[in-house]
C-alpha cells in the first residue's frame, strides 16, 4: 500500500506538470553613447581687494563656492574627465596683466582633486571610473600683491569634460 | 518479492498514459504571434528622455482552442540581462526594461527579471485571435556605460 501511494504521487506530480504552451522569442536591441555633460550654478566669480595686499594677500571669491555636476556615460575601459583650464591671462584691457598663476581653486567632493592653480594648460579638476552623475564645489582665490595696478581684471577659465 | 514492489510503480505509469490519452490535453491548440520580432532603444540623452520607448510596439495574437475553462497565461521572460555587443562583459540589468499592456484585462504592466517568466496576461478559457499590443520601455540613465546592448525575450503562452 505504502508503494502504491509513492506510485501515485508521482502520477499526479507528473500530470499537473504537463500542459500545451507556444513560444516566440522577441530581440531586444538598446542602444548607449558616450555622453557628457558639466552643470554649475554661475558663469561668474569675482574678487575685490579691500585692503592692503600686505595686510591681506589672498582675496577669496565674493561668491559661495560653485556647485559643480558632471554628468557623464562612459564606454568600455574608459574614465572621465574633468579639467580645468585659463583661456589667456588677467587683463584689465590697458596694457596692465597678472599671470594667472596667482588663482588657485579648491574643490570638495568625491573625485574631485582638492586644490590647483591655474595654469593655460589643462588641469585635471576630478576624475571618475564609473558612468554616472558627480557633485562637488568649486571655489577660487586670488592671490593679491602690491605691484598689481588697480583695475578691472577679467579672465574666462574652461572646465571641460571628457573620457579617454 | 521485487515483483511485488515493481508492480505499483508500473501500475502507475500505466494509469498515467491512460490519463494522457483521454485528457483534454490531446485536443488543445496554442497558436502565438509577435510582429515585429525585434525592437530596439535609440541612444538619447537621460535628462532629456529618462525613459525611452522603444522603436515598435509589440503586436501580439493569442489563440487557444480546445481549453474550455481552464486557465491559460502569457509569460515574458527575458532571457538575461543586457549585455554589451562590443565589450562583451558590460551589461545592464534587465529590469531597466519595462512593459504596458493593452487592453487589460487580460494583459498586465510588467517589469522584465532576468530568467524569470513574468505574467503578461492571463484568464481562463479559449480565445479567438485575441489581440494586444505591448509597448517595451527603456530606464535611461546616466550610469550605464556606452555600448550596443542586445538580448532576447521569450513570450511563453500556456494553458493548464
Amino acid at each position: 500500500m505504502k508503494n502504491i501511494m509513492r506510485g501515485f504521487l508521482g502520477v499526479l506530480c507528473l500530470v499537473l506538470g504537463l500542459g500545451s504552451q507556444t513560444s516566440q522569442v522577441l530581440n531586444v536591441d538598446a542602444q548607449v553613447n558616450s555622453r557628457f555633460k558639466i552643470e554649475i550654478n554661475s558663469n561668474t566669480v569675482t574678487f575685490t581687494r579691500t585692503m592692503d595686499p600686505r595686510i591681506a594677500p589672498v582675496i577669496v571669491q565674493n561668491e559661495p563656492p560653485l556647485q559643480i555636476r558632471v554628468k557623464a556615460t562612459r564606454g568600455f575601459f574608459q574614465s572621465v574627465n574633468l579639467r580645468i583650464q585659463a583661456n589667456g591671462i588677467l587683463s584689465d584691457g590697458l596694457g596692465h596683466t597678472i599671470p594667472i598663476e596667482n588663482v588657485s581653486w579648491q574643490a570638495a567632493g568625491d573625485g574631485f582633486t582638492p586644490n590647483g592653480q591655474l595654469t593655460s594648460a589643462a588641469q585635471q579638476l576630478g576624475r571618475w571610473s564609473p558612468s554616472g552623475v558627480f557633485q562637488g564645489t568649486l571655489a577660487f582665490s586670488f592671490q593679491d600683491n602690491e605691484n598689481f595696478a588697480p583695475g578691472i581684471y577679467t579672465l574666462v577659465v574652461t572646465l571641460s569634460v571628457s573620457s579617454n | 518479492m521485487r515483483i511485488h514492489k515493481i508492480f505499483p510503480v508500473i501500475g502507475a505509469w500505466v494509469v498515467t498514459l491512460g490519463l494522457l490519452g483521454n485528457a483534454d490535453l490531446r485536443g488543445q491548440t496554442l497558436e502565438l504571434q509577435i510582429s515585429p520580432q525585434s525592437i530596439s532603444f535609440p541612444a538619447a540623452d537621460p535628462d532629456v528622455e529618462p525613459v525611452i520607448i522603444a522603436n515598435y510596439p509589440i503586436h501580439v495574437t493569442m489563440r487557444i482552442t480546445g481549453s474550455a475553462k481552464r486557465p491559460w497565461l502569457l509569460t515574458l521572460r527575458a532571457d538575461g540581462d543586457l549585455i554589451g555587443d562590443q565589450s562583451g562583459i558590460e551589461t545592464i540589468t534587465i529590469s531597466n526594461i519595462d512593459w504596458t499592456a493593452t487592453p487589460s484585462p487580460p494583459y498586465q504592466n510588467g517589469t522584465l527579471v532576468a530568467n524569470v517568466a513574468q505574467s503578461a496576461a492571463g484568464g481562463t478559457g479559449n480565445l479567438n485571435r485575441a489581440q494586444g499590443d505591448i509597448v517595451f520601455r527603456f530606464k535611461n540613465l546616466w550610469t550605464h556605460r556606452a555600448d550596443s546592448y542586445s538580448q532576447t525575450i521569450t513570450f511563453v503562452l500556456s494553458a493548464l
